[in-house]
C-alpha cells in the first residue's frame, strides 16, 4: 500500500467550510436563547464617575443589565497566565467589567442580556455613563517617561516588567569592534483578523450544576480551566466546546471577560445566553499583535563577522495583562534573537509596558517575527556599512550543519539545521547572480530594483512541559491523543489540540491510517470538545503537529502492539514471528494466513477469543511531552521595483524555502507558507493598526485597516529542503508561522536595497507609498 | 480624535445684527445642520438634540452647551459636551468680532473638539471632512440668514 504520509492529498475540511455546513458559536441555537451584548467604553483612559442603567432595564426585551459593581464579588478578575519569573511581573487586576476605571476604548463598562440580538444592542444605547477623562498613552516608550499617565496604581512607570538575558560579555564586544550599526525599528501594531470573529454561548444546567460553554477557541482545556477561575465552578462542571473556528492566528488563545460574562449570565439567569462579537467590536476588544519600539545594536568585523547583538525593547502590552502577553516578547522573542547566525555575544532588555490600548497577545509569530525582522534589517545595514554583498555576510555567521545540536549565547539548543543548503536553493531559484546585474542595469536606467534574503530559523512545536513550567507558563505543552477502533474497524482519533484552519483532520488521519494501513477515509479526527478530548495545551506556537501529531503516532502505534498480541493469538504464533505487510499481520513466511487490521479491530470488540491477560476492546491514550522545541528554518528571497514617482512598491518575486523536516501533506504545507507570508506582506508594506493621541482606535474598520488584498499579492514560489528534527517520532518541525516571521524583513530588506542608490538606509514598516516616498524625498534632500 | 477648525467669514450686516442672532439658541438651531431641538435651560446653558451622520454612522447626540466670557458684541465663548451611543464629544468654540469695514465685520472664530468611541474609530477618515463641510454650511447659512433679515 502507498504510504500516506508526504501525500498532498485534498482537505476533507474544506468541503463543508465553503459550503456553509459547518456550525461555528455562532450557529449554536438552543431553546429559550439569550442573548448578550457589551457595553464599551469611548473613553481611552477615564475615570467611571456613574453607570446608570435604570432606562435599559426597562427596555422591552432586556432580561437583565449587570455592571462592573453588580459583579465584583461574583467574578474573579481576569487571569494572566504566563507569569515569566525573575522581572519583577506586575498583573495589576482586570476586572471582567470595568468598576472604578477604564483603560483601554472598548475596555467593558456593562452587559445587557435580552430576547432578541437587537434589543440587546438596542438597550446599550439607554446606559448613560459619565466619564472623567484621564490622559491617554498609546506609546510604550513615552508611557515609561516621567509624567506618563499612570494605569494602574500599584505600577509605577507603567512598567509590567523588565526582563533580560546575555550571553556571553556584549559590553566589550562592542567596546573592541571595529564596525557598530544601530537603528530604531518599530513593530507596528497589528490586528489579527481571524476571518471568524468571537463568540460565546453558554448554557447552565441548575439541575445538574454543569455548565457547557461553546467557544472559539484554540486551547479548550485552557478555556475551561480559565473560565472555572472566573466564574469560581469547578473545572469538572464545566465542558467547553470549541466547534468550527474561523481562524485565530492567536487570538482565540487568551480567556476574555467576554466568555466569563455569558458563563455567569447563564448560571444566574438559568438560560442559554450567546454573545458573538461584531467587526468593529473585534478591532477594538480582541488581542492585537507586535508594538514594539526597539533600540538595536549589531557590531562586528569589517570582513562580515557578526560579535554582537543589543536591544532595547519596549514591549506595549494594552491597558491589561493578556493570557499569554508578558512570555511574547520575553521567551518567544528575547531568547531566539541569535537567529540563524553564531553571535557570541547577546545583551537584551525588555520593559514590558501598559499603555491605554487594547492588550497585545500573541499573534502569528509571536515575538519571533520582531526578532527576525531586526536581526535581518541589522545584518543588512552592516553588510551595506562595511560594503560586503548581505547574502555573504549571513553565509559567513550561519551555524554550521555539523554542529547541531548547538546552543546559541541566549541558552537555546537548536535541533537540526541546514540552513546553507536552504540558502543555496533560494539563491538558485531567485537566480541571485543574474537579478543583481538585472538590478545594476536597470539603476543605470533611472529604476529602482531590489533583493531582500532572509535566513531565518525560530523556535516552536512549543514545547518541553519542563521548560514551560521553568518560564512560567500557566500549563503543560504536552499534547495527547486517543485513538479508538470500532469494531467494524473504523477509527476516530480524539486529539487534545484545536486546529482551526490548519487541516489536522486530514493530517493527522494520514498518519492514522499509515499506521493501520486502512483507506484515510477511515479515519476521523476530533478536537474541541473537552468532554471526549484527553487533556491537552490547544493549538498555537506551530505545536500541533510536532506535539499532538506525534501523541497521535505514539497512540496508534500503542493500538497496533495490541492489535499485534492478539493477531500472534489468532495465529497461534509468537509475536516475534509475525511480520506487518499490506496491512496485515502474518507469519513471516506465510502471508496467506494474516490477520487484517479490520479483522484484529472486530475481534478485540468482541473479545470471543482474547490471549489470557490481554483486555478487550481497541483504544490507546498517548501523551506525548517532547524533549525539546522544534527550530524549523529556511531561506526567503524577494525582488521589486520601486517606482520613486509614486513610492508604490510592486513585488517581481517571492521565493521562500522552508525546512520543516519530513511534509505529512506537502499541498497543506504550501498553504502554510502562502498564507503566512502573504499575512508577512500585509505586515511589512500596509496593516497598521493607528491610534490618535487620545487612545482613540482610528483604524477600526476594514475599510481603514488595510489587510491584504488578493489583487496585491505576489504568486509565492515554495520549495523545501527536509532536515528531521530529531525530537519527535515524525521528524517534522512547525510550519504555520514561518511564513509570517520570514517574509517581513525580505520585503523590507528588497525595498531599502532598490533605494540604496538614492541613500536610503531605513524606512519604518508598513512601507505604504507615503512613507516610501517620504524617505525618498528625505534622502534626495540629504537631510540623512 | 482631536479636530481643530478655524474660520473667519465677513458678513455684510451690522456687529449689533451678528450679536443678536449669535445670542438666539432658535435662530442658531435653525441654521445648524442636523439639530432637532433645542432647549434653554438659562441665559447661559442650553441642551441641545442633533444628529450626525458620518460615512455609514448616523447619531443623535445630546449636547450640554454652556456660553462664557460673553462680551457683547464683541466675543463670546462656547463649550458643549455631549454623548451619542458608543461615542462621546467635547467642543470647545471662541469667537470674536473684529471690526474691518462698517457694516462688514468679520467672526474670527476657532474650535477644537474631542471625539470618542465610535465615531472616531468608525468614521476616523470621514470625520474631518463631514465636520467641515458641516462647518462651512452652518456659516454659509447663517451669513445668508443675516443678510436676509438686515437689507
Amino acid at each position: 500500500m502507498a504510504t500516506l504520509f508526504g501525500s498532498g492529498i485534498k482537505r476533507r475540511e474544506d468541503p463543508r467550510l465553503i459550503t456553509g455546513t459547518a456550525t461555528y458559536t455562532d450557529d449554536v441555537k438552543l431553546p429559550g436563547l439569550l442573548y448578550a451584548a457589551v457595553l464599551r467604553s469611548s473613553y481611552a483612559h477615564a475615570k467611571l464617575t456613574s453607570v446608570d442603567v435604570a432606562r435599559a432595564k426597562r427596555a422591552p426585551g432586556v432580561v437583565a443589565v449587570y455592571t462592573g459593581a453588580d459583579l465584583k464579588d461574583k467574578l474573579n478578575t481576569v487571569p494572566c497566565a504566563w507569569n515569566v519569573p525573575n522581572c519583577d511581573l506586575k498583573v495589576p487586576p482586570h476586572p471582567v467589567l470595568a468598576t472604578d476605571k477604564v483603560r483601554y476604548a472598548g475596555d467593558g463598562i456593562a452587559m445587557v442580556v435580552a430576547e432578541s440580538r437587537a434589543a440587546a444592542r438596542d438597550a446599550l444605547d439607554l446606559i448613560d455613563v459619565d466619564y472623567a477623562a484621564l490622559d491617554a498613552v498609546v506609546d510604550p516608550e513615552k508611557a515609561t517617561q516621567k509624567g506618563a499617565p499612570q494605569l494602574h496604581a500599584d505600577v509605577p512607570g507603567n512598567v509590567a516588567f523588565t526582563w533580560k538575558v546575555a550571553g556571553g560579555d556584549a559590553a566589550k564586544a562592542f567596546a573592541e569592534a571595529a564596525v557598530t550599526v544601530e537603528q530604531r525599528i518599530l513593530h507596528n501594531r497589528l490586528l489579527p483578523t481571524a476571518m471568524e470573529a468571537r463568540a460565546a454561548c453558554a448554557s447552565y444546567n441548575p439541575g445538574t450544576g454543569q455548565l457547557t460553554c461553546w467557544v472559539t477557541s484554540q486551547n479548550p482545556h485552557i478555556h475551561r480551566f480559565l473560565l472555572s477561575v472566573m466564574t469560581k465552578l469547578p473545572e469538572h462542571r464545566i465542558r467547553v466546546i470549541a466547534p468550527e473556528v474561523g481562524g485565530g492566528f492567536g487570538s482565540k488563545i487568551p480567556g476574555y471577560p467576554d466568555e466569563a460574562l455569558v458563563c455567569f449570565a447563564s448560571m444566574d439567569l438559568g438560560r442559554p445566553v450567546k454573545w458573538t462579537e461584531d467587526r468593529s467590536e473585534n478591532y477594538k476588544v480582541t488581542i492585537h499583535g507586535r508594538d514594539h519600539v526597539e533600540y538595536v545594536s549589531l557590531c562586528g568585523t569589517k570582513d562580515g563577522k557578526i560579535t554582537g547583538l543589543r536591544t532595547r525593547v519596549y514591549a506595549g502590552l494594552g491597558g491589561y495583562a493578556s493570557t499569554a502577553a508578558p512570555g511574547i516578547p520575553t521567551i518567544l522573542h528575547g531568547l531566539i534573537l541569535s537567529g540563524p547566525y553564531t553571535i557570541p555575544n547577546i545583551d537584551v532588555t525588555v520593559y514590558g509596558v501598559y499603555t491605554t490600548t487594547t492588550p497585545v497577545d500573541a499573534y502569528r509569530g509571536a515575538g519571533r517575527p520582531e526578532a527576525t525582522f531586526l536581526l535581518e534589517r541589522m545584518i543588512d545595514l552592516y553588510a551595506r556599512k562595511i560594503g560586503i554583498d548581505p547574502v555573504e555576510v549571513r553565509r559567513k555567521n550561519l551555524i554550521p550543519k555539523d554542529k547541531f545540536p548547538y546552543t546559541v549565547a541566549t541558552g537555546l539548543t537548536y535541533d537540526s539545521g541546514n540552513y546553507q543548503g536552504a540558502l543555496d536553493k533560494a539563491l538558485s531559484l531567485v537566480d541571485y547572480k543574474k537579478f543583481r546585474a538585472e538590478q545594476a542595469k536597470a539603476r543605470k536606467e533611472g529604476r529602482y530594483l531590489g533583493i531582500g534574503v532572509t535566513t531565518y530559523c525560530e523556535v516552536c512545536g512549543l514545547g518541553p512541559s519542563q521548560v514551560a513550567g521553568a518560564v512560567g507558563f500557566g500549563g503543560g505543552l504536552y499534547d495527547s491523543a486517543l485513538v479508538r477502533v470500532y469494531p467494524t474497524g473504523v477509527v476516530r482519533a480524539y486529539i487534545g489540540a484545536k486546529p482551526h484552519g490548519q487541516g489536522e483532520e486530514t493530517t493527522f488521519a494520514q498518519i492514522v491510517a499509515d499506521e493501520f494501513g486502512v483507506p484515510v477515509e477511515n479515519v476521523e479526527v476530533v478536537a474541541g470538545d473537552t468532554e471526549t478530548t484527553p487533556q491537552g495545551w490547544g493549538t498555537y506556537g506551530s505545536r500541533t503537529t510536532a506535539v499532538c501529531g506525534s501523541a497521535v503516532k505514539v497512540a496508534a502505534q500503542r493500538v497496533k502492539e495490541k492489535a499485534k498480541k492478539i493477531a500472534a493469538h489468532l495465529l497461534e504464533a509468537s509475536e516475534a514471528d509475525l511480520e506487518w505487510k499490506d496491512g496485515k499481520f502474518s507469519v513471516k513466511g506465510s502471508p496467506d494466513k494474516g490477520k487484517s487490521f479490520a479483522e484484529l479491530a472486530l475481534m478485540a470488540n468482541v473479545a470471543w477469543n482474547m490471549p489470557t491477560g490481554v483486555e478487550p476492546g481497541l483504544e490507546a491514550t498517548a501523551f506525548f511531552d517532547p524533549s525539546n522545541f522544534v527550530y524549523p528554518f529556511g531561506t526567503h528571497a524577494c525582488t521589486v521595483e520601486v517606482d520613486p514617482e509614486t513610492g508604490e512598491t510592486k513585488i517581481l518575486r517571492y521565493v521562500a524555502v522552508d525546512d520543516c523536516g519530513p511534509q505529512i501533506n506537502p499541498m497543506i504545507v504550501q498553504g502554510q507558507v502562502h498564507g503566512g507570508v502573504i499575512q508577512g506582506i500585509g505586515e511589512a508594506l500596509q496593516e497598521m493598526a493607528v491610534y490618535d493621541e487620545d487612545g482613540q482606535l482610528l483604524t477600526g474598520t476594514m475599510m481603514d485597516y488595510a489587510i491584504p488584498r488578493a489583487s496585491q499579492m505576489p504568486n509565492v514560489e515554495t520549495a523545501h529542503t527536509v532536515t528531521p528534527s530529531p525530537v519527535n517520532p515524525l521528524g517534522v518541525k512547525g510550519v504555520g508561522e514561518t511564513g509570517t516571521i520570514a517574509s517581513v524583513p525580505t520585503l523590507v530588506n528588497a525595498v531599502c536595497d532598490a533605494l540604496a542608490p538614492l541613500g536610503v538606509t531605513h524606512i519604518d514598516k508598513p512601507l505604504t507609498p507615503a512613507r516610501v516616498w517620504a524617505a525618498i524625498q528625505q534622502a534626495k534632500g540629504g537631510k540623512r | 480624535m482631536r479636530l481643530e477648525f478655524s474660520g473667519s467669514p465677513e458678513i455684510a450686516a451690522s456687529p449689533e445684527q451678528i450679536w443678536e442672532r449669535l445670542l438666539d439658541p432658535n435662530f442658531v438651531a435653525s441654521v445648524a445642520p442636523g439639530v432637532e431641538s433645542v432647549e434653554t435651560v438659562d441665559e447661559r446653558h442650553y441642551r441641545v438634540v442633533s444628529e450626525v451622520g458620518v460615512g455609514s454612522v448616523r447619531m443623535r447626540f445630546q449636547l450640554d452647551v454652556e456660553l462664557s466670557e460673553v462680551v457683547p458684541p464683541k466675543s463670546l465663548k462656547l463649550s458643549a459636551r455631549g454623548r451619542a451611543p458608543g461615542s462621546n464629544i467635547e467642543v470647545n468654540f471662541a469667537l470674536e468680532i473684529e471690526h474691518v469695514a462698517p457694516s462688514h465685520p468679520r467672526l474670527k472664530w476657532g474650535a477644537t473638539s474631542e471625539v470618542r468611541g465610535t465615531v472616531a474609530s468608525v468614521g476616523a477618515r470621514l470625520l474631518k471632512g463631514t465636520a467641515k463641510k458641516l462647518t462651512e454650511s452652518f456659516w454659509d447659512r447663517f451669513a445668508e440668514r443675516v443678510v436676509q433679515a438686515s437689507k
